[in-house]
């Protein structure tokens, strides 16, 4: 999905919190991977500090995050830090299961979107790719 | 339909079925062949294949005889329905009291307690994320925190599930809940769900933090614990429900399941425990699929495969301790969040088959599971549509009904074969026993 010549989008995909089921964000790192993205995974239970200094560290554009309970209800308060850290620019996507009323408390704290069951393969590496991009070109402009 | 020896066979036989042949082949539109999830090819039709009583016995048996294919009880279902048992828990102790009155108002008859993530994790609740504490499961830290959870249920009768991969620390509450209330342990019943670790270790990773081989020791000695002292408590449910929700087709988490449970049997035997004493504790848990006559079947030889198991691996000299006593869940994968009451239909098959399948305890899933922890109204709809099947459907009424279907039996000797492949790799491989192999079923 990247354009020819150009640096492969970095993408985290993590899970925080304390829920361990973690097939959702194994498919969706193979599917990144796939379509030629670079993809650092982690395993589950990372806690806040630990996203935020890897999505430095790593330099990534994105930070996928998969929540199946109720794990999701922390993202703002990753969103505050990953302020703190002065990342601003790296872009937050949630996958899984987020109930239809907390969708604005994420959406709210600065989470590009939530793509949730059913959402289909294509959807999610255009989606993904499309705030890479926005997160890229935000990094290189303030470098400038 | 399979061409295969059959005793009726005449000319006119023959002619018959080549001539529906013929106009099957005419008239039907797809040639797609037609597979089911185990990756067994199903054919449009069945016809006669066992040839006599003769091996009847042998390859099925009657209810409550081994090797248990038609169920493991005399009686099943028409003398016994299945525990309704339905996974629950949010928030404090006292809302999941609330809750779990509630459900025995609603007909339950069986009652589980999932905890806080914290609490399954083996985190100090001060120690996790404030925003986290009770969102998904109740968060029990003391046998105070038990004691308001169990508040008004009467657990000297009610069967209780504690969803613990410790697997003894909510155990431990219950019982001393049960010295408050002055109720003999030898009057508690239930089960210690989720103590499979290995199934953790593999595919749902909620495990305590332990090693696998600490993992494995502690369960060993709980079990032993258990059987000392709690008699009417199964200490173990080997889970195959993780793998197929994690990806496992049905046939393969049926064989891992099986696995597993080996291992673990092998584990007490070494520790000087008595086959037909702890087996008959033995307890499974699995996932029922919207695959209805594949998980009829994969249910059906799994009960023969683990009668035979536990004669010939294990030395089980009694009847009752070669038992495969198993709980289904309906499967939350196959329900989709778009046009979520579907989600009602989907349950429903998925609980007939496990109802048809011989289960003997089952949690049916809120159609909004894909959205978030049940509501009320979405979790009472989940134990009235049990309440329906078994009320109103026939389905208590013939033990085994699917016994004797071409296709059923067939489908259970086809399933038979796949499970005893993949438990074949297992066991040469070594994935139970030596934790570094256990990737090779890991999800």
């Amino acid at each position: 999905m990247n354009a020819p010549n150009q640096i492969p989008y970095r993408i985290l995909v993590t899970k925080v919190g304390l829920d361990g089921h973690d097939r959702g964000s194994r498919i969706v790192a193979a599917y990144l991977r796939d379509a030629g993205m670079e993809v650092i995974y982690t395993p589950p239970w990372q806690s806040l500090d630990a996203v935020v200094r890897l999505a430095g560290d790593e330099d990534v554009d994105l930070v996928g995050i998969s929540s199946l309970s109720t794990d999701h209800l922390i993202i703002p308060d990753l969103m505050s830090r990953l302020t703190a850290a002065d990342l601003t620019h790296v872009r937050v996507v949630v996958g899984g299961i987020v109930p239809d009323e907390e969708y604005p408390l994420l959406l709210e704290s600065g989470v590009s979107a939530i793509l949730g069951p059913g959402t289909d393969r294509g959807t999610i590496v255009e989606q993904i790719s499309g705030f890479a991009a926005a997160a890229r070109h935000e990094r290189d402009t303030e470098f400038i | 339909m399979r061409r295969r020896t059959n005793p009726a066979s005449t000319d006119l036989y023959d002619q018959a079925h080549a001539q529906w042949e013929k106009e099957y082949d005419q008239n039907i539109h797809s040639k797609v062949p037609v597979q089911n999830r185990s990756g067994i090819p199903i054919q449009p039709l069945y016809g006669p294949t066992r040839d006599s009583a003769e091996n009847y016995l042998e390859a099925l048996g009657f209810p409550g005889q081994v090797p248990y294919t038609r169920g493991i009880y005399t009686t099943m279902h028409r003398g016994k329905t299945w525990s309704q048992r339905q996974l629950i828990g949010q928030g404090t102790p006292d809302e999941y009291n609330k809750r779990v009155l509630q459900l025995i108002d609603a007909g339950t008859t069986a009652i589980s307690l999932i905890p806080c993530n914290s609490v399954y994790r083996g985190n100090d609740c001060d120690d996790v994320p404030l925003p986290l504490l009770g969102t998904c499961g109740t968060v029990i830290n003391t046998a105070d925190h038990m004691d308001s959870a169990l508040k008004g249920v009467d657990i000297g009768s009610i069967s209780t599930a504690m969803n613990d991969p410790s697997p003894f620390t909510l155990l431990s509450f219950v019982l001393n809940t049960a010295d408050r209330r002055s109720i003999s342990w030898q009057h508690i019943s239930g089960t210690s769900n989720q103590s499979d670790f290995l199934s953790h270790f593999v595919a749902n990773h909620m495990f305590f933090r332990l090693s696998l081989e600490g993992a494995r020791r502690i369960l060993v000695d709980h079990i032993a614990f258990c059987r000392q002292r709690i008699p009417h408590w199964n200490p173990l449910s080997v889970v195959g429900q993780h793998m197929q929700q994690a990806g496992a087709t049905p046939a393969q988490a049926m064989g891992f399941t099986l696995s597993s449970a080996l291992q673990y049997g092998r584990d007490c035997l070494e520790h000087g425990m008595d086959p037909d004493d702890f087996l008959p504790r033995f307890t499974f848990f699995f996932d029922i699929s919207m695959s209805l006559f594949e998980e009829v079947a994969k249910f059906r030889a799994g009960r023969r495969i683990w009668a035979n198991l536990t004669q010939n691996e294990l030395g089980a000299k009694t009847a009752h301790a070669r038992r495969f006593k198993f709980h289904g869940q309906t499967s939350g994968a196959d329900l989709t969040r778009q046009q979520p009451l579907n989600n009602i239909t989907r349950v429903s098959t998925q609980a007939i088959a496990g109802i048809l399948g011989g289960l003997q305890s089952l949690h049916t899933d809120a159609y909004d599971e894909v959205s978030n922890v049940p509501n009320e109204h979405p979790a009472r709809i989940a134990v009235a549509t049990q309440n329906i099947l078994r009320e109103e459907a026939g389905l208590c009424d013939v033990i085994d009904p699917l016994g004797g279907s071409w296709y059923v039996e067939d489908l259970t000797d086809q399933m038979e074969k796949k499970i005893l492949n993949v438990m074949a790799v297992v066991e040469n491989e070594g994935v139970c026993s030596r934790p570094s192999n256990r990737d090779w079923f890991s999800a």
